[in-house]
């Protein structure tokens, strides 16, 4: 009993840490966005997780035709799994559902890029990125 | 005659594919981790054998415009995927030239179900056939062979 307590205690705080790892991890990919959005436009102040929410939500269609929103693939539920047109599961994008969300610079780069541009028709700004991810980061 | 041999094709690899030993095995046969990560983050990862060298050139050169969207990758990354697909491509003499049956010189398949042979063992099934909930794509040939 006392050993399945000490393990449980072990387990929580590991799993603890990761978390606050994975955390700081997405703070520094905010901060260093967040000075991309001052370096475009000296009146930004901060990240806004409605204007976020908002952006995800919409639908532009500027992009390819196949994919005229996020939630073509994402739902519009960040809490629920989403499919890719291949039909390949996507992980919730919310952070309280995949935690390690927004956690690796690359893997966010490489998929905005991407998915910006497929929707969009264009890169999106820091300050959309910084307001998307503080959105799933709430959600 | 041809159809008399599709048809006997047809009957028989199906019988063949859709038995799971042998899906399994040939549909997860990419072993290269960055062609398994990258084309396997959005679609099964497709043995390179199904099309010829010169079709995985034409895809993987055009990543921004990817069947409908922008699959782009950073180069040295897009490189070393084009190299795995291109050396174990059907043509390359590595893997059986079976799928390339019927392929002429001159034509480069945009994908893989545009390939003669995916045609003659597939010509059978409607086209609401594919479009079931599990398999929603022709593409999706682990929908029916798993």
């Amino acid at each position: 009993m006392k050993r399945a307590l000490i393990f449980l205690a072990l387990a929580s705080l590991s799993w603890g840490s990761a978390m606050a790892f994975a955390d700081d991890r997405r703070d520094a990919i905010l901060a260093d966005l967040a000075a991309q959005a001052v370096a475009a436009d000296p009146a930004f102040t901060a990240f806004s997780a409605d204007r976020g929410k908002a952006f995800f939500l919409a639908t532009p269609s500027s992009g390819k035709p196949d994919t005229p929103s996020c939630t073509t693939c994402h739902t519009k539920d960040p809490k629920a799994k989403g499919q890719t047109r291949a039909g390949k599961e996507i992980l919730p994008m919310a952070v309280s559902k995949t935690p390690d969300r927004f956690t690796d610079a690359e893997k966010v780069a490489k998929w905005f890029l991407r998915n910006c541009s497929s929707v969009l028709g264009r890169e999106c700004t820091a300050a959309e990125k910084g307001d998307f991810i503080t959105n799933m980061a709430a959600q | 005659m041809r159809s008399l041999t599709l048809a006997a094709l047809f009957t028989g690899a199906s019988a063949f594919l859709i038995s799971s030993a042998f899906a399994a095995g040939f549909f997860h046969s990419v072993k290269d981790p960055a062609t398994k990560k990258e084309c396997g983050a959005c679609h099964m990862v497709y043995p390179p054998a199904l099309l010829p060298a010169r079709s995985w050139e034409k895809i993987v050169g055009d990543l921004s415009n990817h069947f409908g969207e922008d699959a782009s990758l950073p180069d040295p990354v897009r490189a070393n995927i084009l190299a795995y697909l291109t050396q174990n491509a059907g043509d390359s003499g590595q893997t059986n030239s079976w799928f390339m049956r019927g392929v002429r010189d001159n034509v480069v398949p945009p994908r893989i179900t545009e390939m003669p042979f995916w045609r003659g063992i597939h010509g059978g099934f409607s086209p609401a056939s594919f479009k079931r909930p599990g398999v929603k794509k022709r593409g999706n040939c682990l929908g029916c062979h798993s």
